[in-house]
């Protein structure tokens, strides 16, 4: 049993982040926490196996009690085999050289004896199937795999909470799967399980119990069925208006011709064509490693082609460099803090135009009304929200004024409210002229934004065209490049 | 060789380093380097060794000029040589051994369990470092700041530093969460790897240093 | 030890060696700058006892792999521990550059030479060619060294 009593608590040097948080969770719940970015849900986390307060410090109100334990009086020591935290940055949580010595680590600490460990090794690497990693290197390993192997590595604790921060995180269907079929095994098991995450859809009917955040305080709890209908109301599950315009284009914006990309003898493009007309939005859909990132980097010369060739307005862009492309060509990465260097918003954004010496006062102008930033051009971008950060880098790319933008995994860890903001701002660039791709895993919104869709798999396009033509066609459910239709992670 | 418990492995290695060290007479140099060469292919490091050339020559090379400006040609060539006989033994050495055994080794030796455990550790970050520095080149090519090794982006290169600090200092505060979720400052840890040093071990090592002080003898006689 | 101060030594270590292939031509020389930022950066913020473990272990992956040779040591172990023992004394970043450019430049390279060529020891002329040629690395890593401190502060990543 878990209990939170009267949880009021903020770090050193902020303001209050959670303002009174009350709540039990029994033996065996499957616990869901949701809430808007920046609402308090990993803060929560932390207060869960005593990181609050032993390790952040500040001020902490009201009492956590786990099996009877009273985190205040317990450090982060002696509660990490109750509560299993994993935590949203997978690089961070595996920190060994191998799989094997990542799992061990945590045993190490218990001070076990080296059979014992081994045993522990055995056993869980049978439950969650990972005998083939047990030797790999976790660089090596693939998204899902490293949730697998992060899991297992405070499974082997046996605790008697597993807690997991955003464990979807940039995963494609499959490996979502994967993760969210190991999750029902490990509840089945009898311990308890609490997951904080943005992407919801089906995952909601798995958990027994949901908590939803509104800034520091629970805004709603109990079932999936009725969190489902709060989640939608406060938007938190985003609702795209389906008013699409469709305008098929007309001249030809970027032209690819059959490119071919190997590294290290390993092919990893081979022989995609695609064409992409002045003003239509697409979106590159595809499982994790299909090549979506590689292809991106081809359209402003970032990556050159083994074979093949890419031309912009009918001029091949081979020879010129990718910081001559940027008045052509915008790309935006998924990790806005790639980017920041100044310490003002205002600078950040006008430092390409600066280097370029493409100063517009006009076009800025617009770029602050388009990305609503005039509150925030004096602030410090590395101490803005996520979500705001992602606004200042996406106007960041603006600036330059490029005819064509591409968004590489634009909404991902992003709340449902800045998907919606996202979707209307993508309407609007649109209406304005502007060419847009993203690549997503997040079928919802690129169903809502796109007018086509290009499916990549293992290097290849296997698929062109509008996205209700797509979902049902049988190849592409087989070869697994599109989740069948009830497995998806759409709301609705 | 990989059966050595790595406890011997380095004592063996600081030997053989600390053999170069000593030679001093221009014969007992050339048969080192000719020993240090045929060994180079046998171990299959002849074509790494050419890699890391470039951080050798520098040194070598201004080492031989200076020396033959202030001596001569036959004594410049003896330092050249010798120095260059240093490095190609360390590089061997070092090659010769994981962060993990060095790791290993080290905690054996009464070495605090942090330093061992940042040894093995950095050294799994240093590719994502890596990574990290390829995606911010990509982002801040992509919005026009030039960031390829030419003299004139010097001036930008505070657009590669900052996002790599940054962001650096938030993994590192991330990794230190992971970290203590797992038991870090816990007393009484256990270690999984046993090693024992056997008696052929401890023969082979007192073997080496025998000879190592008939040959210190011999060069300074 | 502390979690916290073990972590960001990991990551300094890291980046130490992540950034050593990387270079700003300098006339025909170059200037290697990588350990000699991290070690003003490491002595600023962790102490001597940490700067000093942090530029050993750098020194021990660069060389295991490959990118550095043994003289990484002397050259970076001097000035971490000169500069981290400046910065506890004086709480000023500048006398920590000056500590790493001294510790490195000087003293480094001394006893590089004393380990490379003993027979140069006496020879001031050499001695002064070798240490330019040392502290032109030196002190463009410090520069930038400092310049970063200087950006963290007041993007508030880092507070003295
Ligand atoms: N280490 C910290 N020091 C100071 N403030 C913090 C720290 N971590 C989080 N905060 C602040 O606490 C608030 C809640 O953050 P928290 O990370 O719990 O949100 P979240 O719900 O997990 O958001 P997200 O969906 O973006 O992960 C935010 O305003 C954030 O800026
Ligand atoms: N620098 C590289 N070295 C080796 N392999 C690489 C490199 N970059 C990409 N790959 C490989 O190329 C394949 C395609 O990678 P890419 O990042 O383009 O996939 P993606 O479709 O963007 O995947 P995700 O959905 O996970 O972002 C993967 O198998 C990846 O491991
Ligand atoms: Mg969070
Ligand atoms: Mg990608």
């Amino acid at each position: 049993m878990i209990h939170l009593r009267h949880i009021r608590y903020r770090y050193p040097h902020t303001g209050w982040v959670l303002k009174g948080v009350d709540f039990s969770v029994k033996d065996c719940d499957y616990l869901f926490i949701g809430g808007a970015n920046g609402s308090g849900k990993s803060t929560l986390a932390y207060l869960f196996n005593g990181l609050i307060p032993h390790y952040f410090g500040g001020t902490l109100q009201g009492t956590v009690t786990i099996d009877d334990r009273n985190t205040l009086e317990h450090k982060v020591f002696e509660l990490f085999s109750h509560v299993g935290l994993v935590l949203q940055n997978a690089d961070a949580q595996l920190f060994n050289s191998t799989v094997e010595d990542e799992i061990a680590f945590g045993l190490e600490s218990l001070g076990l004896s080296s059979a014992e460990i081994d045993n522990r090794i055995q056993e869980i690497s049978r439950t969650l199937r990972l005998d083939d990693l047990l030797g790999r290197f976790p660089a090596t390993l693939s998204g899902g795999e490293k949730r697998l192997v992060a899991i297992a590595s405070v499974l082997c604790l046996n605790p008697s909470v597993l807690l997991l921060d955003e464990p979807y995180g940039d995963l494609d269907w499959e490996a979502v799967e994967r993760v969210r079929q190991a999750l029902l095994k490990v509840n089945r098991s009898g311990k308890t399980v609490i997951v904080i995450e943005q992407r919801m859809g089906n995952f909601l009917h798995d958990t027994s119990r949901c908590l939803i955040l509104e800034q520091g305080k629970l805004l709603h709890e109990g079932g999936p069925q009725s969190a489902r209908e709060v989640l939608l109301n406060a938007h938190l599950l985003p609702q795209y208006s389906t008013g699409r315009n469709r305008s098929p284009g007309k001249e030809p914006l970027l032209i690819a011709q059959d490119l071919s990309y190997r590294i290290k003898e390993k092919e990893i493009l081979k022989g995609v064509s695609l064409e992409l007309r002045e003003g239509e939005t697409l979106a590159l859909i595809g499982r994790n490693g299909s090549g979506k990132t590689t292809l991106l980097k081809h359209f402003n010369g970032l990556l050159r082609p083994t074979s093949g060739r890419v031309t912009l307005r009918g001029k091949t862009i081979q020879g010129k460099a990718t910081s001559e492309l940027a008045t052509q060509v915008g790309l935006s990465f998924q990790n806005p803090n790639d980017q920041f260097f100044k310490y003002r918003v205002k600078d950040e954004v006008m430092a390409g135009p600066r280097i370029l010496r493409k100063i517009q006062e006009d076009w800025l102008q617009e770029i602050w009304q388009i990305f609503d930033l005039h509150a925030l051009l004096e602030r410090s971008p590395y101490r803005l929200s996520e979500g705001e950060k992602k606004r200042v880098s996406l106007a960041s790319i603006l600036a330059t004024r490029p005819k064509l933008l591409v968004l590489d995994e634009p909404t991902s860890g992003q709340d449902g409210r800045f998907r919606e903001a996202l979707a209307t701002l993508m309407a609007e660039l649109k209406n304005r002229g502007f060419t847009i791709v993203i690549a997503t895993h997040d079928l919802d919104f690129a169903q809502a934004t796109a007018d086509r869709w290009i499916v990549l798999h293992d290097g290849r396009v296997l698929a062109d065209g509008a996205p209700e033509d797509l979902w049902g066609e049988e190849r592409l459910l087989q070869l697994g490049a599109l989740p069948p239709p009830d497995e998806h992670f759409i709301s609705k | 060789m990989t059966r050595l418990d790595p406890r011997t492995k380095l004592g063996l290695g600081l030997m053989a380093i600390a053999a170069v060290f000593i030679a001093k007479a221009p014969k007992t140099l050339l048969v080192e380097s000719i020993m240090l060469l045929a060994a180079l292919p046998l171990l299959r490091m002849g074509k790494d060794l050419l890699h890391s050339l470039r951080y050798y020559w520098p040194m070598v090379g201004l080492v031989f000029i200076i020396a033959f400006f202030s001596f001569d040609f036959s004594v410049a060539l003896v330092l050249a040589v010798r120095l260059f006989n240093l490095l190609t033994v360390s590089f061997i050495f070092f090659r010769a051994v994981s962060p993990e055994e060095t790791g290993d080794a080290l905690q054996k030796i009464g070495v605090p369990y942090g330093l061992a455990f940042m040894l093995t550790t950095s050294m799994r970050y240093v590719p994502l470092i890596g990574q990290k520095i390829r995606h911010i080149i990509d982002a801040q090519s992509s919005r026009g700041i030039d960031l390829r090794l030419r003299l004139q982006n010097v001036r930008n290169f505070m657009a590669l530093l900052m996002p790599l600090l940054a962001q650096s200092f938030v993994l590192a505060d991330e990794l230190a969460l992971a970290m203590e979720s797992r038991g870090f400052g816990r007393k009484g840890r256990s270690s999984r790897k046993h090693y024992r040093i056997t008696l052929l071990e401890y023969g082979l090592l007192l073997f080496a240093l025998t000879l190592l002080v008939i040959f210190a003898w011999w060069e300074r006689g | 030890m502390e979690t916290k101060e073990v972590a960001r030594a990991v990551i300094l270590v890291a980046i130490a060696v992540a950034l050593s292939p990387f270079f700003i031509p300098v006339g025909i020389s170059k200037c290697f700058p990588a350990q000699h930022m991290v070690n003003v950066l490491s002595a600023v913020m962790l102490g001597p006892a940490y700067a000093v473990a942090i530029a050993t272990i750098a020194g021990i992956i660069r060389n295991i792999l490959g990118l550095g040779t043994l003289l990484a040591f002397p050259g970076g172990m001097i000035g971490a521990l000169l500069a981290g023992l400046a910065y506890r004394a004086s709480k000023n970043i500048y006398l920590a550059g000056l500590g790493e450019v001294i510790g490195t430049g000087i003293l480094g390279s001394l006893v590089s030479v004393w380990i490379v060529a003993p027979l140069l020891m006496g020879k001031a002329m050499a001695l002064a060619t070798l240490m330019i040629a040392f502290s032109v690395s030196t002190l463009g890593g410090t520069i930038i060294g400092i310049i970063a401190l200087h950006l963290l502060r007041k993007g508030k990543i880092w507070e003295p």
